[in-house]
């Protein structure tokens, strides 16, 4: 029988608001190989990069929280958006360098009855499938190989920039060696690590519409036809704003998205319904189609 | 110079990619003081005219502090009403289709631990001037 592995599991604001299907299919795929998700209970917001921007002790106490409850129930703590994985694992490392701040912060979480000794591991999902369950374990679960699919490996910014040493912090590989373990092409891409636009969306469009342009343009330029993705904020940029980028720019984009998670289900063997593709704002129908996967 | 550098356009437009720590040479955590610029910007009042995402970062704190998580959209509908309300009514359709999709919860969900969050945070002064700025306080560790 299969080992299993166990993690306390941080889904994080935006997988339960606009990006429902990158949590419901990380869970799926997370059960088929055997790792045993525990959402951590009653998580709150890792405070992004927006909490930082007005208070930096109260955005430490935030993620602080986070992990002392992971500690509490002595597990190491899996996340799949790499804004969480970067608030979390900042602040895990801050306080343990820097005394001063572990005190004050400890301090206040004594105010809930909490307490952080330092124990916690974060985790990036992507890094636990690829380096803990490894190639022989995720190819024996691959049914429907995804052959021929070109894929555009969008890494974002914060996946591993500034703390994440498990990969290349300017050209990571690892979502490029997971997809050719399901069979799928993933395609050079240049701009793999560079930023989407994000929260620029809201605050200076015109700057993020230039980047969400160029990230498309080298995708097909490279003869990709859909994006995996790894970060929430940068799947829904880029699939919400390709109709203001075709308004602004006078392209044709209409470029399906892949949650990482969802292209691993569906290799797999799962359908659109059951990773919850069809909740997608660009159809991907036509780039499935040759794959063969039942509506 | 002070206001110079904070209503500058450069700090509010950095949106934490972290290529700059991850080359600086001497180990300079650059998206650190960028944070640093943003917060002394907002505390002394000091932000570029027209900067939309101050007013975000403190939409973003006020839901946090409340809910102790982030409904995203009514975050989205905040600020472009307080900011650009002709925005806001452009995306509509877009906010149509998200709904349609089922990816438009409607009401925020308020973690049962707030009152302990609240608890905490007011256990700590996070005034400006904390002289904890991580990693360069070894120096004064007690």
């Amino acid at each position: 029988m299969q080992s299993r592995i166990e993690f306390s599991y941080y889904p994080g604001c935006s997988l339960e608001g606009m990006n429902r299907a990158y949590d419901d299919s990380a869970r799926l795929i997370c059960k088929e190989l055997g790792i045993d998700l525990k959402e951590l209970k009653d998580w709150n917001c890792c405070g992004a990069s927006a909490y930082m921007s007005i208070r930096e002790l109260r955005a430490h106490l935030l993620s602080a929280r986070n992990l002392a409850i992971a500690e509490k129930e002595k597990k190491d703590l899996a996340v799949v958006c790499p804004a969480c994985f970067t608030n979390l694992t900042k602040t895990n490392h801050y306080m343990g360098e820097d005394a001063k701040l572990r005190r004050t912060v400890g301090s206040a979480l004594k105010a809930a009855d909490l307490q952080y000794l330092g124990s916690v591991k974060v985790r990036h999902l992507l890094d636990v499938i690829v380096n803990d369950i490894g190639e022989s374990e995720v190819k024996a679960k691959v049914t429907r190989p995804l052959s021929g699919l070109k894929v555009a490996p969008y890494y974002g910014c914060q996946f591993t920039r500034p703390l994440g040493d498990y990969d290349d912090k300017e050209f990571p590989m690892m979502l490029d060696t997971l997809l050719t373990w399901l069979g799928a092409q993933p395609v050079n891409y240049p701009l793999k690590a560079k930023c989407c636009g994000g929260i620029l969306m809201t605050t200076n469009e015109k700057v993020a519409l230039r980047l969400v342009r160029s990230l498309l343009d080298c995708a097909v330029q490279n003869e990709a036809t859909c994006v995996a993705t790894i970060c929430p904020l940068c799947h829904i940029t880029i699939e919400l704003y390709q109709g203001s980028v075709n308004k602004e720019f006078g392209t044709r984009f209409k470029f399906p998205l892949f949650y990482f998670t969802q292209l691993m289900g569906l290799a797999f063997g799962f359908n659109r319904k059951q990773l919850k593709i069809d909740q997608e704002l660009v159809s991907s129908k036509a780039v499935l189609k040759a794959l063969e996967v039942a509506q | 110079m002070l206001d110079r550098v904070l209503k500058s356009n450069t700090v509010w437009l950095c949106s934490s990619c972290y290529y700059c720590t991850v080359r600086c040479p001497s180990g300079i955590k650059v998206t650190d003081i960028m944070y640093e610029l943003k917060r002394l910007g907002v505390e002394f009042g000091l932000v570029q005219e027209g900067a939309i995402a101050p007013t975000m970062s403190k939409e973003f704190v006020n839901l946090v502090d409340k809910y102790g998580r982030v409904h995203e959209t009514l975050l989205m509908i905040k600020v472009l009403l307080k900011t650009r309300p002709f925005a806001a009514v452009k995306m509509m359709p877009q906010g149509l289709k998200l709904f349609m999709r089922g990816r438009f919860p409607l009401l925020p969900h308020r973690i049962a631990g707030i009152s302990e969050m609240k608890k905490c945070a007011g256990a700590m002064t996070d005034a400006l001037v904390t002289g904890l700025h991580p990693g360069g306080t070894k120096g004064d560790e007690v």
